[in-house]
């Protein structure tokens, strides 16, 4: 494999951080002192393994988010399920699925959708000893929730006027969720970036 | 006189089972009589209840099998702390074409990676890559560094994913530093070996887009 151009670019960057002098060592993977050129995927650290793997993930991160402003602009529920398929983990993308599902009014289809969005921010929470856990970590799910439904009915209900019957459906369900999120007092710096106007 | 009294307990007894089995009977003589229309049953229903009330399940749509680096990066990109450090780098000028910013969580932990995307195939990227070839590269540190103490945020890694290409081979060369390592050259308190010792980086072909 040919390398010649891309290694340079690496060492540009390695030149930023370390200099000139250490040039040689990062040309010559597996020679350094302290950092080192073992496969990523291989550490036993998990962040250095999505390190390895993340370059993958932000190709289907920018694929899944094309998908998504697709189906919010055309409205098109089938946009935000081949969203949904390419980075089936993703829980914001289950709400805006079901975000959609509500405006078009198959409730029985945006309940699933958001359960599953619920479902996955829930078990992405890392196991710990209860006692060791912070009140935010022990919520993280429950927040990352309740922000996630929130960001997706706000950006689902712009796509529609106002007076439209999708929109009353949206807002309706926003002000509920907002309203019950605020009873998580140390959300309240978060939740000064949503817009509680349209709530009576 | 004494009937009453253990008829009573016998009436509740049944009238608790009826409860309890859902009170799915039909309406009574005494209903009838007293002219009332039955009342309606009441069923809670999802138009009925906010979602975020309701108890999150597994479907099996959520059983399929997936592989360990889409489980591992397949939580919701923090959008919040990416255009965060997206401004601080246009404002120290470092937002050049064929750079991306994205925070990515890594599930199952705390951690998040602040993952810089270079693209090293075109003449614009090339002055992005000179740019951040630059002397004094304070600036751009200090604009990662953002994040230290956000809330928003918990950045353990910082993450450079390099894209070129070499007669018709594409390659991604991917360098980790410890977030904290970044911090501390931004503060100007990290010696380069020490920094230099810190990395950990791979070179690999990459699959055609």
């Amino acid at each position: 494999m040919k390398l010649r151009l891309l290694l340079p670019i690496a060492a540009s960057l390695a030149i930023l951080t370390a200099g000139c002098d250490e040039l040689d060592l990062l040309l010559e993977p597996g020679s350094g002192s302290g950092g080192g050129s073992a496969p990523l995927s291989s550490s036993s650290d998990p962040a250095i393994q999505a390190a390895g793997a993340s370059s993958g993930a932000v190709n289907k991160v920018q694929k899944a988010d094309a998908l998504l402003q697709k189906g919010l602009k055309e409205r098109d529920p089938g946009a935000l399920r081949d969203a949904v398929e390419l980075r089936p983990q993703d829980p914001s993308l289950r709400y805006h699925q079901g975000a959609m599902l509500l405006a078009i009014g198959n409730i029985s289809e945006a309940q699933r959708a958001f359960d599953e969005g619920a479902y996955l921010s829930k078990a992405m929470e890392p196991p710990g000893e209860e006692d060791t856990l912070t009140r935010e970590e022990k919520q993280r799910g429950r927040t990352e929730t309740s922000l996630g439904w929130l960001d997706a009915l706000a950006s689902t209900k712009a796509q529609f006027p106002a007076d439209s019957p999708e929109w009353q459906r949206l807002n309706k369900e926003y002000c509920v969720t907002l309203k019950l999120t605020k009873e998580f007092e140390y959300l309240t710096v978060s939740l000064q970036l949503y817009d509680n106007s349209t709530c009576k | 006189m004494r009937r009453p009294v253990v008829l009573l307990p016998a009436a509740l007894i049944v009238a608790l089972a009826l409860a309890a089995c859902g009170g799915d009977k039909a309406p009574s003589a005494a209903d009838e009589a007293s002219g009332s229309p039955p009342a309606a049953p009441v069923q809670l229903t999802a138009t009925q209840l906010p979602f975020v009330l309701s108890t999150p399940v597994a479907t099996p749509a959520l059983a399929q099998p997936i592989a360990a680096a889409d489980r591992l990066l397949g939580g919701t990109p923090n959008h919040r702390a990416a255009t965060l450090v997206r401004n601080q780098l246009k404002a120290a000028g470092y937002l050049l074409p064929g750079i991306e910013v994205y925070v990515l969580p890594v599930s199952g932990s705390y951690e998040e990676l602040l993952v810089l995307e270079i693209a090293a195939t075109s003449q614009t990227s090339g002055d992005a890559v000179s740019a951040l070839d630059a002397d004094d590269s304070t600036a751009f540190f200090k604009a990662l560094a953002v994040l230290e103490f956000s809330e928003i945020a918990n950045v353990t890694r910082v993450v450079f994913n390099i894209h070129g290409e070499d007669a018709g081979v594409r390659s991604v060369a991917t360098i980790v530093f410890p977030y904290s390592a970044v911090t501390a050259a931004a503060r100007g308190e990290q010696a380069s070996d020490e920094l230099f010792a810190q990395l950990q980086f791979e070179i690999r072909p990459e699959a055609a887009p």
